[in-house]
């Protein structure tokens, strides 16, 4: 036996020291936190009031007013981007989940999701605004294509809807006629695509000049799908693909299984990453800078520069006036309470459903 | 693919069709973004070339000349110095976490490390302009200045009077921002190790800190490696919690204690300034380098955790 | 010549954490110095729980806890006092799976030195061969010793895990079902090696197999549901249990 008993206690004496240094790092994790959580709350109460929601706000220097343009801006600006990003992020979630699952091309946009979601957000901000805010007075191509996407994306929830309506209102029993209904049911929906496009193009891309809203959503949308496709994509490999097999062992198409079994096996996660994926967009001030950039008036017309929550705080800190900071840290502290308790509730879910 | 196309209706093939072009917006979005980006810099590039545009200092809008060292530089720093203070930190929160904390706190603190990242990065600047910097100015500075600062060559990066608007100041907001990322990848790479392992090293008589050091790390090696990469990239393309304190300066001094810039920053003040079309061209220049480094920095990140993952499975 | 004791157990107790029912009951044993005792009994019944207990593995867990005594050379390794880097130096453990650490082949061997303060190349390279040898793998590995381990097959790996083990010159060696995870030709090996070792050191091997115990050890203990059922040498316990349920399950009646 090799025994030295003081060289074991310099060893012991060592471990110590480093577990003792590991745990003054986790407490100073909390301490941060602590620290700033609190400091957001102690300054954001100041200035936390009704007004600040239901008023626009004073002009510069007078104090007073509130930031209503800004609330009710971010709201559209992150509703518009989600209603772009949600869907194209979930279907291509499931088609290299599903479709394409093991295939080469499912890995590189798998890895390829994975780099764009940390992409500088400032970067996709300038992108954004090559494409849908300097070009002014020529033909506003990447107006068109964002009016395209729209429209398809609204056409195809028309479809859906329309599909379940026919299905509620003609229950149709042969097999004949269910593919009459559906082509029917398709024929609409396209024609209804081409006017949707039609209307939008000649309503937005024409009066759209300069910043404007939908620029903002677009950004956040660019960073939505990747995280929305990410958690798609590993929610529908949770599900055994034995289930997959009985459902076609019912003689069931690939899209009914993946409409009724796999999305339905895995609702519950797909929710939560779409629900998290707008925690992620709604505190990014850095793409919405030169895209909505802000407005100190109230709009709704997403054709317009519109205010935002983050860019008004950004505004307001740098800003010379008292008022402006404490209205900052008022709307700090609603937008870390609305992302904090989102994350909170979604892992707490996640935490339920998936424990082992 | 072919299998598919004889088995399955026509639902299946739209369906198909269409998540298909979901997927593929992906890719274009990628491709489009380094295009467009690559276009719309094309003036500055020509005007003032790859090499000369990142050696240069000089960055001004009324006679037109442009060069991003400043703005690299002040990224590069603020960078390095962020992991620094992160590294040592996350690390050991991640065995804190894996190896030490009672079971009851490990829920707590975990959670606590999500809401850290959590946390939006505008949120980091506020306090870190408001709080953050004033502490800076007022005592820590000063006192790095009397310790640190007297000793010949380190003084050299603590010159200057103390104001909290800068490198320094947006280091610390840095690593405290980008701290839960690398404790969570490392603390997911430290749970990997397989407790027969640990088990063994303890059976030899080594003790906690032994195994941690030895089995532990050697273990996650690729995935520490994998989070310490992916937070690089995140602090080489933070904006808001940097364009608070930082000042927004085209300088290069050796002194952390001066206001300075980073790519971030230019872009976030300068962007919607820009009058002319070579100001805009250099700022796009600008987007077009950082995309490119973080593009490359999160590609190297993704291959240490695929590898990672991969030796884990075998 | 009388086989002198090495290890008493005396009504050692064991829970696990949050566990109301022991999982070891009142274990009473001698263990016999420089004899392979072996440890048998169908799954669950307790064996692997009892080998862990003559190294303190279970202090790992929180919440684990002993009563009772584990006199090892008279001192009781169970006391709260008992330094367990001392009692690990003394008890070395060779696990089911082979447990090469992420390293070379001779930092594995030179592991356990290394923690106890050599670092003279010259010693190292003298204590590693001396115990790579005694594994019965100098000859396979003498060439390679600065690639890694994870290279090696599982039967070398195992083979080079007791010589990590041996390095450190412990005392005692447990073994905590060193084949299961072999083919015959590598668990035929292991199993020479362990009478080869018990010139040097007392030996400890838990096995669900029967043959093997009936093999390689001196003397057995059959345990069953967290008790020991018999206790004796082990040509006696397998030509001539005196317990109905000893001789039910060397006969696999059960188990």
């Amino acid at each position: 036996m090799i025994y030295n008993p003081s060289y074991v206690k310099k060893r012991k004496i060592k471990s110590y020291t480093a577990l003792f240094l590991s745990t003054t790092a986790a407490f100073l994790g909390l301490f941060w936190l602590g620290f700033i959580l609190w400091d957001v709350l102690r300054h954001g109460l100041e200035g936390l009031n009704l007004e600040l929601f239901l008023e626009d706000p004073a002009p510069p220097g007078i104090p007073g007013g509130g930031l209503r343009n800004a609330f009710v801006g971010q709201l559209l600006i992150v509703f518009y981007a989600t209603i772009i990003g949600v869907p194209i992020g979930l279907l291509a979630g499931i088609f290299i989940a599903e479709y394409a699952r093991g295939t080469k091309y499912a890995r590189t946009i798998s890895i390829l999701s994975d780099i764009m979601v940390s992409v500088p957000s400032i970067v996709v901000g300038t992108f954004i605004y090559a494409i849908l805010v300097k070009p002014v007075g020529y033909i506003n191509w990447g107006g068109l294509v964002a009016v395209g996407f729209l429209s398809a994306i609204i056409s195809v929830i028309f479809g859906g809807l329309l599909s379940f309506i026919f299905k509620l209102v003609f229950p149709v029993k042969s097999a004949g006629a269910g593919k009459f209904v559906r082509l029917l049911v398709a024929l609409i929906t396209v024609l209804f695509g081409v006017v949707v496009f039609l209307f939008l193009s000649q309503k937005l891309v024409d009066k759209i000049q300069g910043f404007n809203g939908w620029a903002g959503a677009v950004s956040l949308a660019f960073i939505m799908i990747p995280v929305v496709l990410r958690t798609t994509e590993d929610m529908l490999s949770l599900v055994p693909w034995t289930l997959r097999e009985a459902a076609f062992a019912l003689g069931a198409s690939y899209y009914n299984v993946i409409k009724d079994v796999v999305v339905r096996a895995s609702i519950t996660g797909i929710l939560t990453g779409v629900i998290l994926s707008i925690a992620r967009v709604a505190g990014e001030t850095a793409p919405l800078l030169f895209t909505s950039f802000n407005n100190s008036y109230f709009t709704t017309n997403m054709n317009e520069p519109i205010a935002s929550l983050t860019v008004t705080i950004f505004n307001y800190a740098m800003g010379p006036y008292e008022d402006w900071h404490v209205k900052a840290w008022a709307a700090s502290l609603v937008i870390t309470l609305f992302i904090l308790a989102i994350t909170i509730i979604t892992r707490t879910i996640v935490g339920i459903k998936y424990k082992k | 693919m072919e299998k598919f196309l004889k088995r399955y209706p026509i639902s299946d093939l739209i369906f198909a069709f269409i998540s298909f072009s979901a997927s593929f917006i992906v890719f274009s979005l990628i491709i489009a973004t380094a295009y467009v980006l690559y276009d719309e810099s094309s003036l500055a590039m020509h005007r003032f070339g790859l090499l000369n545009f990142i050696f240069s200092a000089e960055w001004d809008p009324v006679k037109e000349v442009f060069g991003a060292a400043a703005s690299l530089y002040g990224t590069l720093v603020t960078t390095i110095l962020s992991l620094l203070f992160a590294i040592p930190v996350s690390i050991g929160i991640a065995i804190f976490l894996t190896e030490i904390s009672p079971h009851i706190l490990k829920t707590p603190i975990g959670i606590a490390v999500e809401m850290l990242a959590a946390i939006p990065s505008i949120i980091y600047g506020m306090w870190g302009l408001f709080t953050l910097a004033p502490i800076m100015a007022n005592y820590i500075e000063p006192f790095l200045q009397k310790t640190l600062g007297k000793i010949p060559l380190i003084g050299l990066l603590f010159q200057g009077t103390p104001q909290g608007i800068d490198l320094f100041t947006a280091s610390v907001v840095l690593s405290i921002m980008i701290t839960p990322f690398i404790t969570s990848v490392a603390r997911d790479a430290l749970n990997l190790t397989p407790d027969i392992m640990k088990e063994s090293a303890y059976a030899l008589g080594a003790t906690k800190w032994e195994v941690v050091k030895d089995i532990m790390i050697p273990y996650a090696k690729l995935g520490i490696y994998g989070g310490i990469v992916l937070a690089l990239g995140r602090a080489l393309g933070e904006t808001m919690a940097v364009a608070f304190v930082l000042g927004n300066n085209h300088q290069i001094t050796l002194s952390l204690f001066e206001a300075a810039a980073t790519i971030t920053v230019t872009l976030a003040n300068e962007f919607t300034e820009a009058d002319t079309d070579i100001y805009l061209s250099s700022l796009f220049y600008l987007a077009l380098i950082l995309f490119t480094l973080s593009f490359i920095i999160l590609a190297i990140a993704k291959f240490f955790l695929l590898k990672a993952e991969r030796g884990y499975t075998r | 010549m009388k086989d002198v004791e090495k290890i008493k157990v005396e009504h050692l107790y064991f829970w696990y954490a949050k566990s109301e029912n022991p999982a070891l009951k009142d274990i009473n044993m001698s263990i016999y110095e420089n004899k392979v005792t072996a440890l048998i009994g169908p799954s669950g019944c307790g064996k692997t729980t009892l080998l862990r207990c003559f190294n303190r593995m279970h202090d790992l867990y929180p919440g684990n806890r002993y009563e009772g005594k584990i006199l090892l050379d008279n001192e009781n390794i169970l006391d709260k006092d008992y330094d367990l880097i001392k009692l690990r130096t003394k008890v070395g453990m060779v696990f089911q799976k082979p447990t090469p650490f992420p390293m070379s082949i001779f930092d594995n061997v030179a592991y356990g030195l290394k923690l106890r303060g050599i670092n003279d190349r010259a010693e190292l390279e003298k204590r590693v061969e001396k115990a790579l040898k005694q594994a019965a793998l100098w000859d396979e590995v003498k060439d390679r010793l600065n690639q890694p381990a994870t290279g090696l097959s599982g039967g070398q790996q195992q083979r080079l895990v007791i010589a990590r083990a041996l390095a450190v010159e412990p005392e005692v060696l447990l073994f905590d079902e060193p084949t299961s995870a072999l083919d015959p030709i590598s668990t035929a090996k292991i199993e020479e090696l362990v009478v080869e070792l018990k010139k040097n050191v007392t030996i400890l091997i838990v096995t669900h197999n029967m043959q093997q115990a009936a093999r390689v050890s001196d003397y057995t203990a059959f345990m069953y549901l967290g008790e020991l059922i018999e206790f004796d040498k082990t040509d006696i316990i397998f030509t001539s249990p005196k317990k109905k349920l000893t001789e039910d399950y060397i006969t696999g009646k059960f188990g």
